[in-house]
């Protein structure tokens, strides 16, 4: 596969139930017709929900890395974006029903993996600048109390020490694991794909 | 308890889990096959045909309920979710309703309203 491929279902491995029926091409002119007029067929479906909202957030953040992009290099390299396109498809498939465990009788609660990936993804919003492909948890969620590691892959911007970066987004996940699951978390590890070079906020004109 | 009393209840729950501190939604539970279903009826205007997102079923010894959830990030999916179950919990406690499952599962969680 040419990872300059433009990004497609078949390159997603998106399948039409992970979208309900929908497009990754079908929610990007909902997201660009600002949602309107209102789809509840979209609106109604988490995985569509979760697609919507990396979408949104990938599209505000794309015109700048572009733009950073054509200036720094002779041709535009999508294949970051295609990753994380490929990371939002992903997300949007519901997976494995992941057990809460919680000390009351009777109680069978759960939240779904897609849920769990999409949650991660929007630690974007607490780091600028970060964007994150694809997530894969090692060990088995179903079952609860087994250790679970989890992969990430990043893309980071130009400047940042990755580092520390890297520690934040750890925290930030952690954070939301913790809120959002009772995963027995052992480890997340992160690797970063690609350093995006983004324009100097002080040149901009505003 | 009858269909009909089936349907009533699963909307009445369906309420009731949306007034839960925390619950942003409720998404309908199950496959992509009845989804679409619900979607045919929706065009070909049976809107009226289309079932409450709570499902209800009868069991040997009770009801089961099951749930799909939207919650909001800021409350997390851990106590929202024990949120629901009890009020789930007391609805049909209170009507005397014998159950041998409340399933709740967390669909999607929205982020947006977390100031970092």
């Amino acid at each position: 596969m040419n990872e300059h491929d433009t990004p497609d279902a078949r390159v997603l491995g998106l399948e039409p139930e992970d979208l309900d029926g929908h497009t990754i091409e079908e929610l990007s002119d909902y997201l660009e017709a600002g949602c309107r007029p209102p789809d509840p067929a979209i609106d109604e479906s988490p995985g569509c929900r979760i697609a919507l909202e990396a979408l949104e957030r990938l599209r505000r953040l794309s015109p700048e890395l572009l733009a950073a992009d054509a200036e720094a290099e002779p041709e535009p390299d999508d294949s970051w974006v295609q990753r994380i396109l490929s990371g939002i498809a992903l997300d949007a498939h519901s997976g494995r029903r992941i057990p809460i465990t919680v000390p009351v009788a009777n109680a069978d609660l759960g939240i779904t993996e897609g849920a769990v990936r999409g949650l991660i993804r929007a630690t974007e919003n607490a780091l600028p600048g970060v964007l994150i492909g694809k997530s894969r948890f090692d060990g088995d969620v179903t079952v609860p109390g087994e250790p679970v590691r989890i992969q990430l892959d990043v893309s980071v911007p130009y400047g940042e020490p990755i580092p520390g970066l890297v520690d934040r987004l750890r925290h930030e996940i952690d954070v939301r694991l913790r809120d959002h699951t009772t995963l027995h978390i052992t480890a997340v590890d992160i690797t970063v794909h690609d350093i995006r070079r983004l324009p100097d906020p002080t040149e901009e004109d505003r | 308890m009858t269909d009909i009393e089936g349907q009533a209840l699963a909307a009445d729950l369906e309420t009731a889990v949306r007034e839960v501190a925390g619950v942003t939604g409720l998404f309908r539970v199950g496959g992509v096959l009845s989804n679409v279903a619900d979607a045919g009826a929706e065009i070909l205007g049976l809107e009226g045909a289309r079932p409450p997102l709570v499902r209800v079923d009868t069991a040997e010894d009770g009801w089961s309920v099951e749930i799909a959830i939207g919650i909001d990030g800021i409350a997390g999916s851990v106590e929202t979710s024990r949120r629901v179950h009890e009020t789930i919990h007391a609805l049909c406690a209170a009507r005397g309703i014998p159950f041998t499952k409340i399933q709740v599962t967390v669909a999607h969680v929205d982020e947006s309203m977390r100031k970092d």
